[in-house]
């Protein structure tokens, strides 16, 4: 059979399709008449500003979080920004350099001029920063700044502590010797405070994360004289550092002393009122 | 009231010169819906957007061409530019895109000439094109801009489209016993 036979068949035949469409259609199309924002194809016109919005929000988001993930800043963007404004003058007329040097710090007009720079200074509103967003400071989170930093091998030390977690961090740059030794040191500061998180952080070196483990899980301590055996033994490498832990063999200082508990002292009972 | 008449009233957005429009030219523009869409809700929603379309851009209309011309082609670019974003027009046809009547319904179809049963069995992609070059009479190059796909792939659909509606209802031997599926 020849193409153009099919082809004439449904050509000629096409109008089968054809059928008048019902009144409740036209009465669609009057509502849709109505509402002119409604464009068939354009269902929702401002999809396109709805991205741009979102896109706009996410890269300031991600900008914010990301410059607060940079070790060498202190503070937010948002704080720098703030100092740069504070320090800048809010009424130049007032702080010019004609009005400090000129007139003496003494002079009543001075200390009243000063007096009105910083009371208008301090009407400045300032931005305080999302508490989200603030890196983990002395100011945030519940984490204090008070502990006293160490210094192993002259490495400085910033320590931050909160309920159940210490952060031992340093800026300058370790080899795994030094690293490891901090670890050391952070461990041993810390040994008595059990159930905390001790973290250890240098830059180029894996976060060190450990919790000071319970006075039973810790080493028997050794009695001098005793028979127990020290043993190291190789444990896995961090760091690329092996290291060893000591494992005690115990031999008197883990043995009952006595089965018994010691007697208590023998007490006499004595009236009252009565002499010795 | 004359075409000329009706346009001028419709450019004044008269709603009874708009709905002497849709029941002039609804059925032509519904049959046209109904054999590009799949079912009869799609053909409906075409239905609609096409006359909103015109009564909207009714001022683009210029009087070198027919107006039932206009608006047919507004109906077909209309069913057209919602099959763009849904239509996959791969050659890949699974059984599910085939839905091949009983026997006796393609006998029925074929005593009756029934066009509308017959385009049924083709997939999507093949009913378009098949529409578009066998029917509305464009060529592989305007159809391949139309649907934004190739030549090639615009000829291959037809191919197909041809061999199973010969294979079907124009297969002499197989008029009486199976349609050979």
């Amino acid at each position: 059979m020849e193409d153009n036979t099919i082809y004439n068949f449904f050509r000629i035949r096409k109008h089968q399709f054809d059928e008048a469409p019902g009144d409740a259609l036209w009465t669609r199309i009057v509502s849709g008449m109505d509402t002119p924002a409604q464009q068939p194809g354009k269902k929702f016109p401002f999809k396109n500003l709805i991205f741009l919005a979102t896109a706009i929000v996410i890269v300031g988001i991600s900008g914010v979080v990301l410059s607060n993930s940079d070790e060498n800043t202190t503070g937010t963007p948002l704080q720098h920004h703030n100092e740069k404004h504070d320090a800048a003058p809010t009424t130049p007329e007032i702080r010019t350099p004609e009005a400090t040097v000129t007139k003496p710090e003494s002079s009543p007009i001075a200390v009243i001029e000063k007096a009105i720079a910083e009371t208008q200074q301090d009407t400045v509103k300032k931005k305080k920063p999302y508490l989200a967003f603030r890196k983990i400071n002395g100011k945030t989170a519940g984490i204090s700044k008070d502990s006293i930093p160490f210094n192993v091998n002259n490495i400085e030390t910033i320590i931050r502590t909160a309920n159940g977690r210490v952060v031992v961090e340093t800026k300058e740059k370790l080899d795994p010797f030094q690293f490891r030794q901090l670890i050391e040191k952070s461990l041993e500061e810390n040994k008595l405070a059990v159930g905390t998180l001790v973290t250890v952080k240098a830059p180029g070196h894996k976060v060190f994360r450990q919790v000071v483990k319970s006075k039973e899980n810790a080493y028997p301590v050794l009695i001098s004289g005793s028979k127990d055996e020290i043993k190291e033994k190789q444990k896995e490498a961090i760091n690329g550092i092996v290291h060893y832990e000591e494992l005690i063999i115990a031999k008197d200082s883990l043995k009952p002393i006595s089965d018994t508990l010691p007697k208590p002292a023998h007490l006499e009972f004595k009236p009252l009122g009565a002499k010795d | 009231m004359t075409e000329k008449e009706l346009i001028l009233n419709c450019l004044k957005k008269d709603r009874r010169a708009q709905h002497v429009v849709y029941s002039t030219y609804g059925n032509k523009v519904l049959g046209i819906c109904k054999r590009y869409m799949k079912d009869r809700e799609r053909a409906d929603e075409m239905v609609m957007n096409t006359f909103l379309l015109v009564f909207q851009k009714i001022s683009q209309y210029k009087s070198d061409g027919s107006f039932e011309g206009w608006i047919l082609k507004i109906a077909v670019n209309c069913c057209l530019m919602e099959l763009r974003k849904k239509t996959s027009f791969s050659l890949e046809v699974t059984p599910d895109d085939i839905q091949l009547p009983a026997d006796d319904t393609i006998l029925r179809a074929m005593q009756n000439e029934d066009i509308e049963t017959m385009l049924k069995i083709l997939p999507e992609g093949a009913r378009i094109v098949f529409n578009l070059y066998a029917i509305e009479g464009y060529k592989h190059a305007e159809i391949a801009e139309q649907l934004g796909i190739s030549e090639g792939t615009s000829k291959s659909q037809l191919h197909y489209a041809k061999e199973k509606l010969k294979q079907v209802f124009f297969n002499p031997n197989l008029k009486t016993t199976s349609h050979g599926r």
